[in-house]
């Protein structure tokens, strides 16, 4: 390895570093999030309003809280809460679904894009 | 018969030739016998097949080189069956990507050894696959999360491939 080889994996080191502390602190903040149920009825949430949201699932109502320009399940019908453990969501792209009571929650940024194309 | 019915157009390859195919052929068993193990994540891949491209650099020059790396992913793409279908456009936007760094380093005053030029081909391989995915096949902010664990295993792996490539540098001297 001569000094070349080092000077190449220090920079590539430290863009990894960079780039996992720019994954973490995503700069672009969402400011809606579109909660759906049955993977059909959408509502769509302004962020900036603090609120309480209580849709109806197969199993019953799940609740979000929206404080600050961020969103959480507070609660759920559901056995194991993963969604209540995922947390705060502020992030353009995020997404957290109750499964068993089937409500899902995304944020979306100001723009908006596809999910996938396919040809 | 005259003599020139019967004459034959010969085309006579050269040691070069020769040796860019059986490089290339190298090259292509390697991407296909990859293409049949299974990887934990995603757009992972060991690129054992980019080792044959370092070495051609190395030992013979870029030309061959980027004969090698050409032939591999047009003749591989057409013998796996993925010719022109998204995976051959990810395969190429990789290969372009880390083909066009290794020359920009290859004619640079800079001198990296095996392990400089594998580190530098493989997260060259990765950004090009990765920026293609992202604006042909899937847009979505999400995408970015994956970026930096992508780039890790290209670090580690493009590590190991240079070590390999260095070793066999020094077999065959």
């Amino acid at each position: 390895m001569n000094r070349t080889d080092l000077i190449i994996l220090g920079l590539s080191l430290a863009l990894i570093v960079g780039l996992f502390i720019r994954t973490f602190h995503p700069h672009e903040d969402g400011a809606y999030a579109y909660i759906r149920s049955d993977g059909a009825s959408v509502q769509r949430v302004d962020l900036h309003h603090d609120q309480i949201i209580r849709v109806k699932g197969p199993l019953g109502e799940t609740v979000f809280e929206v404080n600050a320009g961020k969103i959480r399940f507070i609660n759920s019908p559901c056995p194991n809460k993963i969604c209540i453990h995922s947390g705060w969501h502020d992030a353009a792209g995020d997404f957290a679904a109750c499964l068993p009571n089937r409500v899902t929650l995304e944020i979306k940024g100001s723009t908006s894009s596809y999910d996938s194309l396919s040809y | 018969m005259t003599e020139k019915a019967t004459r034959l157009i010969q085309l006579t390859p050269t040691r070069q030739d020769v040796r860019i195919a059986w490089l290339a052929a190298l090259a292509i068993s390697l991407h296909i016998l990859e293409s049949a193990v299974p990887m934990p994540l995603p757009g992972i891949k060991p690129g054992l097949a980019n080792i044959v491209t370092l070495f051609t650099l190395l030992r013979y020059g870029l030309s061959e080189a980027i004969w090698v790396s050409v032939i591999r992913v047009l003749a591989g793409s057409l013998i796996i069956g993925s010719f022109l279908t998204p995976t051959f456009f990810l395969s190429l936007a990789g290969m372009s990507a880390s083909i066009g760094m290794l020359a920009l380093f290859y004619h640079s005053p800079l001198k990296p050894g095996p392990i400089g030029y594998s580190l530098v081909a493989a997260q060259a391989h990765i950004s090009g696959q990765f920026l293609t995915a992202y604006f042909l096949f899937i847009p979505h902010p999400g995408m970015w999360n994956l970026l930096p664990f992508l780039l890790s295993f290209a670090i580690v792996l493009g590590v190991l491939n240079g070590i390999i490539t260095r070793s066999l540098l020094r077999r065959l001297q």
